[in-house]
């Protein structure tokens, strides 16, 4: 059990800086992503901290002690390949053996340790296949033994699902987070699969271009994005630029630039500089847009517009309706409710009316600034 | 059905052009090594005329000399040594040069690969002529150390000159057909052995060289295949006293005539150079590939 702490770290490959001015603090126990396009910097992050890489600047500290100067195999970390590289020529319990040997730890232990650790990922009675006879996530769970039968200071897991087909990760996830949560140890999982950062992490920092752009609990990174970046790729679609056009107390109404038919009207959480004719960058979530009926028109806590059907999207568990406006620019999207699943009660080009609560509203960025850090 | 028919025609005029395409080839190994060895073969039950020059007939003569003879017997087994000792010392030294050639950027890689295999554009009698300068008493090396006051050191004409000379044959054979099979080792492999408590030595020994197993069969069988038909070093780098049977065989065959003795000899060696490479794809694993 340890806490990690990365400290304004730089790494620069061939003149690309692959990590610019990275900090982080993992807490004892802590799953803890770093999610970010393919080339932001996570893997290198990753192994930074495990001595494959030397950073260039800044500081990688276990427990409070900086750890740059220990060779890689003397640092307890453990690291999950994305290949799961395991070796070839030996069985699943040399394999997992391995590290017990380099350690020098006395051969009798090694059956029942081995046992034990393969009946925590439910592989019991595998020690003795080869790697290339078992599937991809059988692989993936050998890795992991391998791994954990040291017990890591640290585990550190790169991209591990990212080779399994989809249906069998969403299974890994929830049995790697459960692994995670019996043993308590301390987590770095680098992904670049948003969902999978927001269901199984303590918190996430959100990485591009080799910088740290926010971090948080899943919750804040999804709902209070910092930046366009960010909300973009949390898969938020419906993002405008606004102005402030009237302030009532915390109450402002906020239009957007392009498409003045969207206009929105939130409660300020704090106060701040949020005067009249300030520009910001603010989402309306597609799951929280509702098509309205005629009769509620009018209503003044939600906002609502017409708009024009352009395409009804199935995708099984749900459709996508996006919608344009006439003679503006801009479109919005949303999720269809369950009560018109039915493809056949809105078609291309129909008019809708759409609305939404407050609550499905959130600025992006607390200052002007922010708003300028478009991807 | 009829469709059926002509699918078969189109198949076997195939298989017939492909036949018809290797005939050269095949012709020529038939006519130049087939039937050449055969020649040999019945040669080598021929009978040497004292003198010079020999004449038919049917007798195990030559070979019953090989293996009584002392002359014979050291020369077979001194061959095998320094085979051997060729073999492993060549394999050793290669190993880190082709382990770092494996895992540089693949560009540079390129260019260095390219500067071990210019040498092969010479013939060897020419490099090792130029190594009996080089290594000579008054030669480059022996000038060098006796310079920064070493004092001049005995490196021709003795075991050493002709391991000095089989090492500067072999090693861009053994440096090749090992990085090859070093090269497909995914580094991963490496670094997860790291993060397992393993350091560079321990990894060495218990992931890569186990995976590179066939690498270092095949390696094998190119530099012992090699020493034992390189007479070259032998007879230029070694003492008089010092050679091999594929020096001898040169000189039985050039110097004295013998062809009958020379040809048995060559059979004799043949079946040491077949039977060395089988135990070592039979230990290794390797199958003969570069």
């Amino acid at each position: 059990m340890a806490n990690v702490e990365v400290r304004n770290v730089y790494k620069t490959f061939d003149s690309v800086e692959a990590v610019k001015n990275l900090s982080f603090h993992v807490k004892t126990g802590e799953f803890f992503s770093l999610l970010g396009t393919s080339g932001c910097g996570k893997t290198t992050t990753l192994r930074i901290i495990t001595g494959l890489e030397q950073q260039d600047r800044g500081e990688v500290l276990i427990d409070g002690k900086e750890i740059t100067s220990i060779p890689i195999h003397k640092r307890d970390i453990g690291f999950v390949f994305q290949n799961y590289a395991l070796f070839p020529h030996m069985t699943v319990k040399e394999n997992i053996e391995f590290g017990l040997k380099m350690k020098k730890i006395s051969k009798n232990s090694f059956d029942s340790k081995v046992r034990d650790i393969l009946a925590l990922v439910g592989l019991e009675g595998y020690e003795d296949r080869m790697p290339k006879q078992l599937s991809g996530g059988e692989q993936q769970r050998v890795a992991l033994c391998r791994t954990l039968v040291l017990s890591p200071k640290v585990l550190l897991l790169d991209e591990p699902l990212s080779n399994l087909d989809a249906k069998l990760r969403k299974k890994m996830r929830i049995e790697l987070k459960d692994i995670q949560r019996k043993i308590e140890v301390t987590t770095i999982y680098v992904t670049h699969d948003q969902e999978e950062a927001l269901s199984m992490s303590d918190k996430i920092t959100v990485m591009n271009r080799g910088q740290g752009i926010q971090i948080g609990t899943p919750y804040e990174i999804y709902e209070k994005p910092a930046s366009r970046f960010v909300a973009d790729f949390m898969g938020q679609v419906n993002l405008y630029k606004g102005r402030i056009v009237q302030k009532i107390g915390s109450e402002v109404t906020i239009v957007s630039d392009q498409t003045p038919d969207i206009k929105v009207l939130l409660t300020l959480e704090e106060e701040r500089d949020y005067t009249e004719g300030k520009q910001f960058l603010f989402l309306i979530r597609k799951e929280g847009i509702e098509v309205l009926d005629k009769e509620i028109k009018g209503r003044t806590d939600v906002d609502s517009f017409i708009a024009r059907v352009q395409a009804v999207i199935y995708l099984g568990s749900h459709s996508e309706c996006i919608c344009t406006f006439e003679g503006k620019k801009g479109q919005i999207t949303f999720r269809l409710p369950a009560s018109l699943r039915s493809l056949e009660l809105l078609r291309t080009g129909d008019k809708v009316m759409l609305g939404w609560r407050p609550s499905n509203v959130a600025l992006i960025g607390k200052e002007g600034e922010k708003y300028e850090s478009e991807s | 059905m009829n469709q059926n028919h002509s699918v078969v025609m189109w198949r076997a005029r195939e298989k017939f052009v492909e036949g018809l395409l290797a005939l050269p080839g095949a012709i020529f190994i038939i006519f130049f090594w087939v039937a050449s060895l055969i020649i040999l073969l019945i040669f080598s039950f021929f009978k040497d005329v004292p003198g010079g020059g020999f004449m038919p007939a049917f007798t195990f003569e030559n070979y019953i000399k090989i293996f009584t003879d002392p002359f014979y017997l050291t020369i077979l087994c001194r061959t095998l040594v320094i085979a051997i000792v060729a073999t492993i010392v060549a394999l050793i030294t290669s190993y880190p040069v082709a382990y770092k050639l494996a895992r540089i950027n693949p560009r540079k890689a390129d260019f260095f690969l390219v500067l071990i295999i210019i040498p092969f554009l010479t013939a060897t009698i020419f490099r090792v002529f130029g190594l009996v300068y080089a290594l000579g008493n008054y030669g480059v090396v022996n000038s060098f150390l006796s310079y920064i006051g070493v004092g001049r050191v005995k490196l021709i004409w003795n075991w050493t000159g002709v391991i000095i000379g089989f090492l500067n044959t072999l090693l861009p054979y053994a440096i090749l057909s090992l990085y090859s099979c070093i090269t497909q080792i995914d580094k991963s492999l490496e670094e997860a052995a790291y993060t397992l408590g393993a350091n560079k030595l321990r990894t060495t020994w218990h992931v890569i060289l186990p995976l590179i197993r066939s690498g270092i069969g095949s390696g094998a069988i190119f530099v012992f295949v090699i020493v034992m038909g390189t007479f070259e070093v032998p007879s230029l780098l070694g003492r008089m006293k010092s050679g091999i049977v594929a020096s001898v065989l040169i000189q039985q065959q050039i110097a004295f005539i013998h062809y009958p003795m020379a040809s048995a000899l060559s059979f004799v060696l043949l079946i040491i150079v077949a039977g060395g490479v089988t135990s070592f794809m039979k230990i290794l694993g390797g199958r003969i590939k570069l």
